[in-house]
């Protein structure tokens, strides 16, 4: 195994079904001590691409490596790499304490391991239970214990926190950010950016298959620019006298505009050789989901709302 | 190895399956053990060909009878393999075990001990049940040591079809496809196909077992090519089984 290279490592992984390339020529790597945001909209080929490092699917070409090996040929994979992917399931009738004990004789780990990882993700008053009887979150909890039991050095996580309640969300970052800092390396796919923006250090973007963009979260928002937000009672009149200046305009939900290519201070310049009032003026950094939208341009058209439509 | 079978029998015995389909067969056992003995030696036993129990080799008969128990082994042997796609705990299982050949290995592995006591069971419960039958009727009951052979030869027989049926499940991915496959085979197209043409038998995947390890007749190959033969069957549909196994996205 490589002691040094990154944790994680896809060289040009592509996955074909039929006419479809649901993976493209796909290349990125996550580092050793980092939690990485695996981000792309619906069926942008996250899990597919998870599946694939996992061995669980066979790539049309390319590589992916765990360690500096394909998963297959690692030994005693279970204590290298915890994953808890979305199609991973349950026997509805085994209790989450015989599902672990199975994963752990197939994995030749220590059987005091499933009592050990029931308790740390809060599950330990429902070992006995039947997984039938579960929540989605409490199978989701069952998931992430089943990753955990080897005590891996890296982890693989589709959509970790879907489900969670805000206590279960909690915990996850904390443990995230903690693993970590120990030296795990973490890959995580999810659809709540916001989360992914406070746990991940760096982020991998990928849309229909193919890399958009990584880097640091940082290096991404910044790469998505500022913006300036100016509220107005004349809010037509500003927008043209923002465009003529060479803003880029957008109105937002509240009636605000959103502004770029002008500093704060030209926008209030603007407005005021042209005597218009402000409510508002203020400068934003643009935010992950900003920089996610930017780069996969995946904003779902919002739908007229009806006249005749009844109140809630 | 060993902790792999210890792990696929661990998987067996901690769902309820197992249970219903042990029950459902020990009483499926039962009703015709108990038909046989009642209507022995009556008109309607003469008309339907039933000799009344009454030495040793009609003993040993009516343990063969008890084979009816490998339905069951069938079912659970092919559920092994089917159950890990049908609740998506394959994932699961090659995550820990990436090399598809081993899990495919440790679940015939597991089947062995599981196909012999259920033979075993459906080959002891006519002995059972017969012994009650003729301390009721205060006869002495027909025993000795071909009777214990018989029985053992039921438990190979079992074992037979549930390594056979855990590779068929291997190789379908369905459940129902290969249950209803593995019962359709046993109970309808080999029986039909067998009884047109009698020649059949002897290459028949679970009737030609019968030579192999149970009662000889002279339509079937001998003993040890019998068990060559069912050998044969076994290796063929784990090659199958492996093939496709080992191609399968998860």
């Amino acid at each position: 195994m490589d002691a040094d290279g990154p944790a994680i490592e896809a060289r040009s992984l592509s996955k074909r079904y039929g006419p479809v390339a649901a993976v493209d020529a796909l290349s990125f790597a996550v580092p050793r001590g980092s939690v990485t945001g695996f981000l792309g909209p619906n069926g942008a080929g996250k899990t597919t691409t998870m599946r694939l490092m996992l061995g669980l699917a066979s790539p049309t070409s390319g590589t992916a490596t765990i360690l500096g090996v394909p998963y297959a040929k690692l030994d005693e994979p279970l204590r290298r790499v915890g994953a808890a992917l979305e199609i991973t399931g349950f026997h509805p009738g085994r209790t989450a304490h015989d599902h672990l004990r199975i994963t752990c004789l197939e994995g030749g780990l220590a059987e005091e391991r499933a009592d050990a990882v029931l308790a740390m993700t809060g599950m330990g008053g429902s070992a006995n239970a039947k997984v039938r009887t579960f929540s989605f979150g409490m199978r989701q909890r069952l998931a992430l214990a089943t990753a955990l039991l080897g005590e891996p050095a890296v982890l693989i996580l589709d959509e970790p926190a879907n489900g969670l309640d805000p206590a279960g969300v909690a915990w996850l970052r904390g443990f995230l950010r903690r693993y970590a800092s120990a030296g795990g390396a973490v890959l995580m796919s999810s659809h709540i950016l916001a989360e992914v923006a406070e746990v991940a250090d760096r982020v991998v973007v990928i849309d229909r298959g193919r890399l958009v963009r990584q880097g640091s979260v940082a290096e991404l928002t910044a790469a998505a620019g500022e913006r300036v937000i100016a509220r107005s009672p004349s809010v037509a009149a500003l927008r043209t006298a923002l465009e003529r200046a060479g803003a880029v305009v957008a109105e937002e939900p509240n009636g605000s505009l959103a502004i770029r290519n002008l500093s704060a201070e030209r926008v209030g310049e603007v407005a005021a050789a042209e005597g218009l009032v402000l409510h508002e003026l203020r400068g934003e950094t643009s935010s992950l989901e900003d920089a996610f939208l930017a780069l996969t341009g995946d904003v779902p058209p919002v739908p007229p709302a009806r006249p005749d439509a009844e109140g809630p | 190895m060993i902790r792999l079978v210890h792990a696929e029998l661990v998987k067996v015995r901690t769902t309820r399956l197992w249970l219903g389909l042990l029950i459902g067969a020990v009483a499926l056992d039962a009703v015709g053990v108990i038909a046989t003995l009642a209507i022995a030696g009556t008109a309607e036993g003469a008309r339907a060909n039933i000799r009344p129990v009454t030495t040793v080799e009609d003993m040993q008969m009516l343990v063969w009878g008890g084979a009816v128990i490998g339905l069951f082994t069938a079912v659970l042997a092919a559920t092994m393999s089917t159950g890990e796609y049908r609740y998506g705990t394959a994932a699961g299982t090659y995550l820990a075990t990436p090399l598809r050949g081993r899990v495919l290995a440790s679940k015939m592995g597991a089947a062995i001990p599981i196909g012999f006591a259920a033979g075993l069971i459906g080959g002891a419960l006519p002995v059972i049940i017969a012994a009650a039958w003729f301390a009721v009727k205060g006869d002495a009951l027909p025993f000795g040591l071909p009777v214990l052979t018989a029985i053992l030869e039921v438990g190979l027989q079992c074992t037979y079809v549930a390594v056979l049926s855990v590779c068929v499940g291997g190789a379908l991915r369905s459940q129902v496809v290969a249950i209803l496959g593995l019962l359709g085979w046993g109970l309808v197209v080999e029986p039909l196909a067998t009884a047109l043409v009698p020649s059949l038998k002897r290459w028949a995947p679970f009737s030609g077992a019968q030579d192999a390890f149970g009662a000889p007749d002279p339509l079937l190959f001998g003993h040890l090519a019998a068990f060559g033969l069912m050998l044969s069957y076994v290796a063929a549909v784990w090659y199958v089984a492996y093939w496709i196994e080992g191609r399968r996205d998860v």
